[in-house]
């Protein structure tokens, strides 16, 4: 047999294309063993999906053998070389899928899916993030990204990754601060509280705490301890 | 002829935070690139403490030097960008196809011993080759299917393909041992029928035995019949970078080290 004749075989049988056991009659292969290939190839790609969007899966009870698992990797076959991107589809294909009726998907899990693979995204942010001696005053982390949803994704998110795991929440405007971590370089997530909110404002405008807290009507000490929390958790940078 | 670097072990996201505390015990690390290709942020800076760190090494899954699609040009790109950055004392990736068609397996899928395959993959390897400075060697991959359309056997395959292209071998031990068991062949055997003198590195790994076929997991330590296969090994060839793969059911770094003492050990012997 010639090879491309042989790789399409192969092709073929990794892919569910055809059986493994009419694939391996014409390599002349043990179907047991050809079987392996057929399961590696597609447990790679639950690796990828399962690794960047844990919360997504277990919500929408996605496994390796489910329904939507299988439409996935028949309309997403991977393209890139890096296995990660085997999963950049996914949140998109739930949405499709959801605008299609699929009643295993949902609105939330939809976002949450979003969410999860925007903060991947945040680990290959390529923004440097300054060294502290270069600091004169207090700057926002460069590679803070501030994405909202109509679901509040980023609390489900919180909780699930502290282990805890409650009902779907009902719809609600929430915004994310998105960034990686000025020490570790690490990606990390904060819902947008209406006291960071108001320490990103103040360090974007370049005010001072006692401007800010004039300015917002508030006491000093207060906005003196949102700024000292946004530092300590890598939001802003201060020297 | 490539340097003697020690015993390495891969440079796994697991131990990103606590592996530069252990720089001494390591005499070089592994990169597998697509880990690491066109990748950003904290990868990037990790990349760049760890060339600054150690010798580093390149290994790559996604070449797909047997495809009979064409090369992807962007991929070697990459790739040469990776082991400028890097100095990367050389590179390798299996002899296998991980993707055809436009699809991408990442999965080592094997090739078949024939003269056909021979003669598609000398150009490619020395196309690759022409990337980088440095050298490049293939990988005997594990495999778990042997078509019965092969016309030579697998030593002999790579015999004949390394002397064509005139590449080097990345000797893994352990696949020897799984393939020789899975296959039912001699594992001396089988290496003393290789060019032993193109052996750049070579890699130690655990597996998992499934009684009917035994997988290369890379998640397991390495059994004592792999390591003495080693030791036999090096009595051939002499001292051989040695890297040691734990990529699945990543253990805490110590462990890793330890498993890679096992491994000294069993260098010190031969």
């Amino acid at each position: 047999m010639r090879l491309e004749a042989l790789q399409q075989q192969m092709h073929a049988a990794v892919k569910d294309l055809r059986p493994v056991a009419e694939v391996a009659a014409v390599l002349g292969v043990d179907p047991a063993r050809l079987a392996i290939y057929r399961r590696m190839v597609r447990a790679h790609v639950f690796t990828a999906l399962s690794s960047r969007l844990p919360a997504t899966l277990r919500l929408l009870g996605i496994t390796e053998g489910s329904a939507l698992y299988e439409a996935y990797l028949a309309a997403h076959p991977p393209r890139e070389a890096t296995l990660p991107e085997a999963a950049a589809a996914f949140p998109g294909f739930l949405a499709q899928r959801l605008e299609a009726g699929d009643a295993s998907v949902t609105a939330f899990g939809v976002a949450l899916a979003e969410l999860e693979w925007a903060l991947f995204q945040v680990n290959r942010d390529p923004t440097p993030l300054p060294e502290w001696a270069t600091l004169a005053g207090p700057v926002l982390n460069p590679t803070l990204q501030v994405m909202a949803w109509p679901w509040p994704v980023g609390s489900y998110l919180t909780a699930h990754n502290q282990g805890r795991v409650g009902e779907v929440p009902a719809p609600a405007e929430e915004l994310v601060l998105l960034f990686r971590r000025p020490a570790s370089g690490n990606p990390c997530f904060y819902v947008g509280t209406p006291e960071r909110l108001f320490v990103i404002k103040m360090v974007h405008e370049g005010l001072s705490v006692e401007a800010a807290a004039r300015l917002g009507d508030q006491a000093v000490a207060p906005v003196a301890q949102a700024l000292a929390s946004a530092v300590e958790i890598g939001l802003v940078l201060a020297p | 002829m490539v340097p003697f670097l020690g015993h390495g072990v891969g440079l796994r996201q697991t131990h990103w935070d606590t592996i530069f505390d252990a720089a001494e015990q390591i005499d070089f690390v592994e990169i597998l690139t697509e880990n690491f290709l066109g990748h950003q942020g904290r990868a990037h800076r990790i990349l760049e403490r760890a060339a600054a760190t150690w010798p580093v090494v390149l290994h790559g899954t996604a070449l797909s030097i047997g495809s009979v699609s064409p090369l992807d040009e962007g991929y070697l790109e990459g790739l040469a960008a990776l082991i400028r950055a890097t100095q990367a004392r050389w590179f390798s990736d299996h002899l296998c196809f991980s993707s055809a068609f436009g699809v991408e397996y990442h999965d080592l899928l094997p090739m078949p011993f024939t003269r056909e395959a021979l003669d598609h993959l000398v150009p490619r390897i020395e196309r690759v080759k022409r990337i980088a400075e440095v050298p490049f060697a293939l990988e005997n991959p594990s495999y778990y299917v042997q078509y019965a359309g092969s016309e030579l056997s697998e030593a002999a395959f790579l015999t004949e393909l390394l002397e064509r292209a005139d590449c080097g071998l990345l000797l893994d031990v352990n696949n020897v041992y799984v393939n020789s068991r899975n296959h039912g062949y001699d594992p001396k055997a089988f290496i003393e029928a290789l060019p032993l003198h193109r052996v750049v590195q070579i890699h130690m790994a655990g597996h998992h035995d499934l009684g009917d076929v035994i997988i290369d997991t890379h998640g397991a330590p390495c059994v004592d019949p792999v390591l003495e296969l080693y030791t036999w090994t090096l009595q051939r060839t002499g001292p051989v970078s040695t890297l040691l793969e734990w990529d699945n059911e990543v253990p805490s770094l110590s462990r890793l080290l330890e498993e890679n003492d096992r491994v000294r050990t069993a260098a010190s012997r031969a």
